[in-house]
């Protein structure tokens, strides 16, 4: 199906319920959802739903590590209640490697007087504070629900600033309310790099490849995954999580643009090749040793280096193929299933992993289904057979009754969803991402699929704290719902977006 | 960039007046927004099921802000992304969303177990002028279930605003005048979960100390407490407010509709010296028989003393009058500056107090720290941005920083020993910890020789 491409001359990008018809409800078989891929899925709501997050907090935290800049949230103090941690997180890196600069955020702090006269006058006010305070190289302005509704002229303050100050300012569109899909505001910061930062590239660096990668992939990734594009010649250039705004600016400049999560890249990808011509590679993501490969190979084809790949290939994977071998035997001889909820990337990708591994896979849950998974999970289902895929945002109630059928022996998850994992099925558990530095947080490349199995054998040798947390907790749901095994129930018929 | 040594300098006209302006543009203030404080109350209510009537994000913010950034909690029986929610959106700002409120609230009571549904309303049903109450009347004459409305916009103020708003509400709308006042019940208010983020422990020291003397607690929040516990708080013979001020609002309206009288006592109350002096003024209020609060005071300042006479030798020959600076909330300030300056040692420089307090409570708080023991006096600031904090920071001399996980780095460069004891506590696991009552002193010092020990 051809696509319009991205106009990066308008004030921001369109919703994803438009762009990609994104949809957040589903729940069946695998080939049953493959099956839609042409005709897609109607949008459906729901009519009990629990929190999951919204576009501006799908926006806050993968800007929030943005070197030499600031990010500036147009808000009540409440929209930036998630980054506490920003200090920390950037202490963390180890010392040696650490980049020489700190994080900044800051927040117009809208009180009552700022509804009822307008918030602008306190973001101008904002924006001053925070370039006197920091210096920075550029400034994110972030909207919010409060500032969006009361209609402050974000693009209006912007320009009229500008000109007296040295940070680039960057508006970004991000009302939380804007779309019932979070991950429309991935695409309202790229479009805001893209039309207020970007160079308007003269030249292309031919060895300069844009690794996109979210703050939910560790330190420990990215040093992987640019370690394997050095093997090959080819520099990475690694944005968001921790770029400076220089590695920001250069992006229209690379050669070619990969990424760790689909729907995480999608928007810059496109945005680039169809502006800049810059070529992407969507799929796979490198997750898994035969998924890296591959992800190797199709950027050495589109970067000159394919008579160099399979010799880089076949040490890497030698390297690991001991150890995998190791670990493949002792998680076979246990027959694990397992399930898997993670954003599009690891989702994706991790089934794999897990096959590889030995490991049987039960189910996926991720966050949000459209065009962009449809390969991968055509991938899944030719390596690992027929599987359950729940499409919510989380949704723990709906977890929690697909996890009490499905009955995996562990669970891998995102860190917040709660309810779901400790309850029912009694089942080990371990992280589907974690976002600090340490070692033993990464998955991505050779090395990360090493990692990431010695700590699932790790989890499955010794279950005992989730099965005492499953004997002793409370379950927050009525008995009925996990009896009726109906994780749809309160999800209504389709409606148009 | 130069953000650490440069731009150091705010304008004079700028922004902010010496004294920590809180309506003006912030940077990580030790507090999130009303909606914030209500959602921590709500989740920290056992059986209590909280409903946003909010935007996807607002909790969610929170599942990282008031749960992982007070000491590492978890999401307990419905909070972090199990939380209900109306995950409003576009439709519901242009149409309203009172329809998608009812049917959430619906929806819920069928599907999750509670004692009592907590609506929690955002910044989009306010701005857009839902009709919450005629939803409320409507649902309330056909559902049996406790239901409470807690209208916490979070451009109405900070968490510590929604705090005391959630109490109000409750007040307001579950509960009622009792026949008979338990003489020796006492609400304890002023301690916010999370907000603090040893609340847990303190709350429970709290209680275990006034029993001892044979007063029952009201405590409302943390297990044990729950609906039956905020219904019980007009029955109370005294609300006690642990603070220069959070939670008196509070006091004042039970005062006021149920005829409890209050107390402050103006910090959480650490090491023997504070806590014998909270047991003397129960004591007094509820006219409890003096030799037994006499007899166990002196059992307890035996213990502390004790303790304290273990860690002497060590305190004295490692930190000889270590150069203190302390950064927290008010009540937290009060009671950990009181206890490591009048009772073990420390030399007062610099204390920064982050919650904001009104201005009568900063009068006393300043007189308070003004006039410790030995006519030591350390300068007070209220503060309650971090760039601002951290200026004030850089800028003094210091062997040990108490304060928040925000400080911790910062701790190293200046070459001070850290150890957290407010919010944001991102870098402890946080269970049962607390620094307060008659042991609690011994703890802290535990904690703090823990960091610079060595073999001397």
């Amino acid at each position: 199906m051809p696509r319009s491409p991205i106009d990066l001359t308008t004030r921001t990008c369109p919703n994803r319920e438009e762009r990609l018809r994104s949809v957040k409800a589903f729940y069946g078989d695998a080939d049953e959802l493959i099956g839609t891929a042409e005709r897609g899925l109607p949008w459906r709501n729901r009519s009990f739903q629990q929190n999951g997050g919204c576009v501006n907090s799908s926006t806050m935290m993968r800007l929030a590590t943005v070197r030499d800049a600031v990010v500036l949230s147009h808000a009540p103090i409440g929209c930036s209640a998630m980054i506490y941690g920003y200090r920390e997180v950037y202490q963390a890196i180890p010392q040696a490697e650490r980049p020489v600069a700190d994080f900044h955020w800051i927040s117009t702090n809208l009180l009552e007087q700022d509804m009822v006269f307008g918030g602008e006058g306190k973001l101008a006010k904002t924006i001053r504070e925070a370039e006197s305070r920091y210096h920075p190289e550029a400034i994110f302005v972030l909207s919010s629900c409060a500032s969006g509704i009361v209609g402050d002229d974000l693009e209006g303050v912007v320009a009229n600033l500008q000109p007296e100050l040295q940070a680039r300012l960057i508006p970004v569109h991000c009302e939380g309310f804007r779309s019932q899909v979070p991950q429309t505001g991935f695409d309202a910061f790229w479009h805001g790099i893209l039309k207020h930062l970007a160079n308007r590239p003269g030249k292309r660096q031919p060895d300069l490849v844009n690794l996109i990668s979210p703050f939910s992939v560790t330190w420990g990734d990215r040093r992987e995954l640019a370690r394997l594009l050095g093997k090959l010649g080819l520099r990475a250039n690694v944005v968001p999580e921790f770029a400076s705004v220089a590695d920001l600016r250069r992006v229209t400049e690379a050669a070619l643009t990969v990424t760790t999560c689909q729907s995480f890249g999608d928007y810059l990808q496109k945005a680039l090749e169809d502006n800049y011509g810059i070529p992407f590679v969507r799929d796979p993501v490198p997750i898994s040793i035969d998924q890296t490969s591959d992800w190797l190979r199709r950027i050495a084809a589109l970067t000159g280096k394919s008579d160099q790949v399979e010799a880089v290939i076949a040490e890497e994977v030698a390297a690991v193929r001991p150890h995998l071998e190791n670990l493949r035997k002792q998680l076979q001889a246990r027959k694990v299933r397992v399930f898997i909820n993670a954003g599009q990337g690891r989702a994706l990708g991790l089934p794999l992993l897990a096959q590889e591994l030995g490991l049987e896979v039960s189910g996926i849950s991720t966050l949000e289904h459209d065009e962009l998974a449809v390969e991968g999970l055509k991938k899944i289902r030719e390596k690992c057979g027929n599987f359950k895929v729940h499409v919510a945002e989380f949704q723990a109630a709906e977890q929690s009754a697909i996890i009490e059928a499905l009955k995996p022996d562990v669970y891998t998850g995102c860190p917040m969803t709660g309810a779901v994992y400790k309850r029912e099925a009694g089942m080990a558990r371990m992280h589907s991402f974690r976002s600090d530095p340490s070692p033993e947080g990464q998955q991505f490349g050779f090395r990360g699929a090493i990692t990431y199995g010695h700590v699932l054998l790790r989890v499955i040798s010794n279950p005992s704290l989730n099965r005492q947390l499953g004997k002793a907790s409370p379950k927050p749901y009525r008995r009925w719902w996990y009896e009726k095994n109906e994780p749809l129930k309160f999800v209504k018929a389709g409606s148009a977006a | 960039m130069s953000g650490a040594s440069g731009g150091a300098v705010v304008a004079a006209n700028e922004v902010q007046d010496a004294n920590g302006d809180a309506q003006g543009p912030l940077e990580a203030p030790r507090f999130t927004c009303a909606f914030g404080g209500a959602y921590a109350a709500t989740v920290n209510l056992e059986r209590a099921i909280p409903i946003g009537h909010a935007g996807g994000g607002c909790i969610f913010q929170q599942v990282f802000g008031t749960n992982l950034a007070a000491g590492a909690q978890g999401v307990g029986y419905i909070g972090g992304s199990a939380s209900p929610s109306c995950n409003l959106s576009e439709k519901e700002v242009i149409f309203g969303g009172a329809e998608r409120l009812k049917e959430q609230v619906e929806a819920t009571l069928e599907l999750v177990d509670g004692d009592v549904y907590v609506i929690l309303g955002a910044c989009i049903p306010a701005l857009v002028g839902d009709d919450v109450p005629s939803v409320l009347r409507e649902l309330r004459s056909r559902v049996t279930h406790p239901i409470l409305y807690v209208d916490v916009p979070g451009f109405a103020g900070n968490s510590y605003l929604g705090y005391e708003r959630f109490l109000l509400a409750a007040i307001d709308q579950l509960l009622a005048p009792v026949p008979e006042k338990s003489p020796r019940l006492v609400n304890v208010l002023g301690v916010p979960p999370n907000l603090n983020p040893y609340w847990k422990g303190t709350l429970k020291v709290i209680r275990r100390v006034l029993k001892r003397v044979g007063v029952e607690t009201n405590l409302v929040f943390g297990r044990g407490g729950g609906l039956a516990e905020l219904q019980r708080l007009p029955a109370a013979a005294l609300t006690l407010v642990l603070s220069p001020w959070l939670g008196v609002q509070t006091a004042r309206a039970l005062e006021d509709r149920f005829q409890v009288p209050w107390v402050r006592f103006p910090s959480i109350p650490i090491g023997p010296a504070a806590t014998s002096e909270l047991l003397r003024l129960v004591a007094e209020r509820l006219e409890l028989d003096r030799e037994l609060v006499d007899r166990v005071i002196g059992e307890e300042q035996a213990e502390a003393d004790h303790l304290l006479d273990v860690a002497g030798d060590t305190v004295a020959m490692l930190s000889p009058s270590l150069h203190l600076a302390v950064v927290a909330d008010s009540a937290t300030a009060v009671g950990v500056t009181r206890f490591m300056v009048e009772e073990a040692g420390f030399y007062p420089v610099l204390v920064v107090i982050t919650d904001d307090p009104p201005e009568e409570a900063r009068e006393q708080i300043r007189d308070q720290l003004g006039h410790l023991a030995y006519g030591l006096a350390p300068e007070v600031r209220f503060e309650v941005d971090t760039f601002r904090i951290q200026e004030v920071l850089k800028d003094r001399d210091y062997g040990l920083l108490l304060a928040s996980s925000l400080e911790k780095f910062l701790a190293k460069e200046k070459k001070a020993f850290y150890l957290n004891i407010s919010y944001p506590a991102h870098d402890r696991l946080l269970l049962d910890r607390t620094y307060a009552g008659f042991g609690g002193g011994a703890i802290l010092l535990e904690d703090v020789f823990a960091l610079l020990l060595e073999p001397f």
